[in-house]
């Protein structure tokens, strides 16, 4: 057991890559705080860990939201008594090219990416520089950050962001004996995934085909290819790395 | 038109200071204790030879113009953490947490008997002070009794003493590395009331 009694927090953890690292962690023994912003889907989460004979609680929360997110490390510690991991998932994505792209897309991508990640660090970090420990996860979601592509300005410049504040929050947490680390994943096959193949009007199996051609390895990744970096990064094998980006996406 | 009388010198001759006498300690042995465990230790003579010898006129010199700066740093560190204590008394809110790092860099200048002594001298001049009287009694009365209040203010502000410590320490060190001057170090100028 690599997280045996660790209380973990994430953020979107009812989607496809949120849903795969909690279920992985509490296979590892950790008691986890599921957040999404469908309780239903939270709860759905939750009864798997119990059924897998770890803790769990089921948080609806809207991360970009301070309130709701104090609220939640407020109940995640009124529970747990603490908070070892974070894992800062939560992501959403409303491409349009620029000269469509309304203010509100690109509002909502900084505030639930950007803003969601800062409130959750923010509060996070409280409990774990008390603890002189922490370990905290950034996933950048399914775009390697810094690396643009058309129509989705909104969620580049977002994952870009969030690759800087990791490269900060590790020189100035460091010292707490925090880690703060980022995954960017790329080509997995999420619901995400599929519903932007869908957006651009591709069908899955044709982007598939055409997905391998830019991947050495051939082959799209898993959830299960992201939950075991986040896996990796949350246990204590990981204690001397922190500040990096790994990315998930089957070559350099 | 009404005449404005100009009581410009009246308002600088009134401002009051907040009490610092706990720098004093500071100033007297956390510089003392820096040098004492440098020495001891036999430190950073090759640095100096290598990089500073040509800036200051013997080693001894210019450890104790580090131990100054790592005291200076301490004195800084305990002016910024008394804005974050009075930032909370203005928006209402609880003391800030203790931030203490889980390592701090070698050679920690402040022994347990000089913070000890640190919070001493702050419990001392603060707890006579009638505004703490006042902001305890406006913020805090319920939570916490008045002398617990004021050990709690002491104890943050040895904190804030030691990481201002623990981050001219590291300037110093950064300076070393990439073979620069030293950095900077100034005093902030007191701090009015």
């Amino acid at each position: 057991m690599r997280l045996a009694g660790k209380v973990a927090v994430i953020t979107g953890a009812a989607g496809d890559i949120g849903r795969g690292i909690a279920l992985k962690f509490a296979g590892e023994g950790a008691h986890v705080v599921v957040n999404d912003l469908s309780l239903m889907a939270a709860e759905s989460v939750s009864d798997k860990i119990k059924e897998m004979g770890q803790k769990a609680l089921p948080v609806q929360a809207d991360v970009s939201s301070f309130k709701d997110m104090e609220r939640m490390f407020s109940e995640a510690v009124s529970v747990f008594g603490r908070v070892d991991i974070l894992v800062s998932n939560a992501g959403i994505r409303r491409d349009s090219p620029i000269h469509t792209m309304t203010e509100t897309q690109w509002d909502q991508v900084m505030d639930v990416q950007l803003k969601g990640c800062f409130n959750a660090v923010k509060l996070a970090q409280k409990y774990m520089v008390g603890q002189q420990y922490g370990r905290i996860i950034i996933v950048a979601s399914p775009v390697p950050s810094g690396l643009g592509r058309s129509a989705e300005i909104n969620y580049s410049t977002a994952n870009a962001g969030l690759t800087g504040l990791t490269a900060s929050l590790a020189i100035e947490l460091g010292k707490y004996n925090i880690n703060v680390n980022c995954i960017a994943p790329d080509f997995i096959e999420t619901q995400m995934t599929r519903e932007h193949v869908r957006t651009d009007g591709m069908y899955m199996e044709d982007f598939k085909k055409a997905a391998l051609a830019h991947i050495p390895l051939r082959r799209l990744g898993t959830v299960e290819d992201v939950s075991g970096v986040a896996l990796f990064l949350a246990s204590d094998e990981s204690g001397y790395v922190s500040g990096q980006v790994i990315k998930v996406r089957g070559g350099p | 038109m009404h005449d404005i009388p100009d009581t410009e010198e009246a308002d600088a001759a009134a401002e009051r200071y907040w009490p610092e006498g706990y720098k004093e300690v500071i100033r007297a042995h956390a510089g003392q204790a820096f040098e004492a465990r440098i020495h001891e230790a036999g430190a950073f003579k090759a640095y100096y030879e290598k990089l500073y010898a040509d800036k200051y006129d013997d080693f001894e010199q210019f450890i104790k113009r580090l131990a100054e700066m790592v005291a200076i740093g301490a004195e800084n560190g305990a002016d910024a953490i008394f804005e974050e204590i009075y930032a909370s008394f203005r928006n209402h809110a609880s003391l800030p947490d203790p931030r203490v790092p889980a390592r701090y860099y070698w050679p920690e200048p402040f022994t347990e008997e000089l913070k000890g002594e640190i919070r001493r001298n702050i419990f001392k001049e603060y707890s006579r002070h009638h505004a703490y009287e006042h902001i305890h009694e406006d913020h805090y009365a319920g939570i916490l009794d008045f002398e617990s209040f004021v050990k709690q203010v002491a104890s943050l502000v040895v904190i804030g003493a030691v990481n201002g410590a623990d981050e001219a320490l590291g300037r110093i060190y950064l300076s070393f590395l990439n073979a620069a001057p030293l950095p900077p170090a100034r005093r902030r100028p007191k701090r009015i009331r």
